[in-house]
């Protein structure tokens, strides 16, 4: 699902599916990255919380946005098989 | 393992290459204190959405002008243009200055005379003044710059009335090379009708023309306009002082000089573009001398200058209270003031700070206001870092028209504070409540009988 998706260390996405790039900042790139490892998405708020300095509220409400952006911009969007 | 920084997770797609979205000229500024005065403190202390003055600039600019002229030019006399900020505190301190007062209607020239200014140093101009008020200004001395023939009618009917002559002033408009031509005020210099109307007044006999006025637009960024403004005025002088024996005491160029701040059509920010002062005193005093008036009958140099004296004192100080992502992916914001408050929104880029930056991406935002109307947007496109609900942003620069041109609509007008150059922080201006607006009306009986609950 994540194979067109080049993302690098520093926050620099190629999408090689549309061509489209984008920027992700430190917490974005973080959390794209898991899901491109193959973590699931209800993971990704524990993770999060591991990893970076945030109270459990604040961490559920951004993932949820962040997932729904992604959608939203079609970065993971499902291939119409 | 120590965990790391957070910030909210952010992705931002690129559009039209990437220099356009984080290329130079985007910098990361954030404004945390007036005048020395924590704007995080001044939020706790007075809520929010706040206006907040500063007499520091409000000095120094009119200072600064006033040197620019003086310097260039041996009489020079400002007026404080109160439409542009009628707070009695902030006219008290042009006042204190040495400025006058330049009122266009009534109920500004009471302001005036309610602080205690004398009416030979009022003023008084507009397209329409009731008889009782030309009368009153007439008669306390006031300097009334006719804008039509049917007001010099009722002014020469007034003095024949009174059994008094009285000067008077006429307003002037003309082709300066700028557009648009502001010809609906006065009377026209290019196809003779001003120096018709500058003997008719002497050929009455119940008036004479004591100075002449111009106000040629607002926010010219050309000084050369005001080169020509001058010197039309001054030929006009010579020309009636040729046609009449009398020479006029004082030729005033009115306001319009640009502010620090941007139009949204300009390129670069308006602290770049704007000219400085000294510029538009090159041109306007230059072109008095050059006009050859004689030693003794130079005429005094008067003018309004608004909002290039006080846009860059007055801040407001509002907080965010949500975050969105509108449905084609932008970015958006709501703050505590709107369009109701910032009324100059539609016309210039406000500079919208935020008082901390926490690091994170820069993305480009629209910054909408609280109304319920689709019209409140405070800035259409800024980059702004990640904001939380309740961050403090200040907004700048907002000191000329706000506060005069606000609109009570859907919400009450927030307080007005004033930061002294002492540093001290003093309300001059209280919230509305809802008797503010209510004690005005009145209910018929038949109405007011039956309440809603029964
Ligand atoms: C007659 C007159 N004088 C002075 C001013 C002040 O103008 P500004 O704020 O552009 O300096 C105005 C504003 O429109 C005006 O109409």
């Amino acid at each position: 699902m994540y194979e067109n998706l080049a993302l690098s260390e520093n926050g620099f996405l190629f999408d090689g599916r549309t061509g489209a790039t984008y920027s992700l900042n430190k917490s974005g790139t973080f959390l794209l990255k898991q899901l491109i490892e193959g973590a699931r998405p209800e993971a990704l708020k524990e993770k999060l919380i591991e990893s970076f300095d945030v109270d459990e509220a604040t961490a559920a409400r951004d993932v949820e946005q962040f997932l729904f952006r992604l959608k939203d911009l079609r970065v993971t969007e499902e291939d119409e098989a | 393992m120590t965990k790391q920084a957070y910030e909210k997770p952010t992705i931002i797609k690129h559009t039209g290459g990437l220099a356009n979205k984080f290329g130079r000229g985007i910098s990361r500024r954030t404004l945390s204190r007036i005048d020395g005065i924590p704007v995080t403190s001044l939020i706790e202390e007075h809520g929010s959405p706040l206006f907040v003055f500063s007499e520091h600039r409000i000095r120094q600019r009119y200072r600064e002008a006033y040197r620019a002229f003086s310097l260039r030019y041996p009489k020079v006399q400002f007026s404080w243009s109160y439409k542009t900020n009628y707070l009695d505190a902030i006219c008290r301190i042009y006042h204190d200055e040495g400025s006058w007062a330049e009122v266009v209607s009534e109920m500004e020239y009471e302001m005036a005379r309610r602080l205690g200014i004398p009416g030979d140093k009022i003023l008084f101009n507009g397209p329409y003044k009731p008889k009782p008020a030309l009368a009153r200004a007439l008669d306390e001395g006031a300097k009334v710059h006719l804008d039509h023939y049917e007001e010099l009618y009722q002014a020469e009917q007034i003095a024949k009335e009174h059994g008094k002559k009285y000067p008077v002033s006429i307003r002037v408009n003309m082709d300066t090379g700028i557009h648009p031509r502001w010809d609906r005020f006065g009377f026209n210099y290019d196809n003779g009708e001003a120096l018709d109307a500058a003997l008719r007044l002497h050929t009455g006999g119940h008036l004479y023309l004591d100075g002449l006025h111009c106000h040629i637009g607002t926010f010219i960024l050309e000084p050369d306009a005001y080169r020509q403004a001058a010197s039309k005025l001054a030929a006009l002088a010579k020309e009636v002082r040729n046609k009449t024996g009398m020479p006029i005491s004082y030729i005033d160029v009115g306001g319009g000089f640009a502010s620090r701040s941007t139009l949204h059509e300009q390129y670069a920010p308006g602290t770049d573009s704007s000219p400085p002062i000294d510029d538009y005193a090159e041109a306007v005093t230059s072109a008095l001398l050059e006009a050859g008036f004689g030693a003794d009958e130079m005429p005094t140099l008067m003018l309004e200058t608004g909002r290039a004296l006080i846009d860059d004192a007055g801040f407001m100080l509002t907080r965010v209270v949500g975050n969105k992502r509108l449905a084609d992916g932008r970015r958006a914001m709501v703050i505590d003031a709107g369009v109701n408050v910032l009324f100059t929104s539609f016309w210039y880029r406000h500079d919208v700070l935020p008082v901390i930056d926490r690091g994170g991406m820069l993305e480009e935002t629209v910054v909408y206001g609280p109304l319920c109307m689709n019209i409140d947007i405070v800035r259409p496109s800024v980059h702004l870092p990640p904001l939380e609900v309740d961050d403090a942003l200040v907004i700048r620069p907002v000191g000329a028209y706000n506060v005069t041109q606000w609109m009570q609509f859907i919400r009450l007008r927030p307080k007005v504070v004033l930061i002294g150059t002492e540093g001290q922080v003093d309300l001059i201006r209280e919230a509305e409540t809802v008797d503010t607006i209510k004690h005005l009306e009145k209910t018929p009986p038949r109405l007011s009988a039956r309440s809603a609950d029964e």
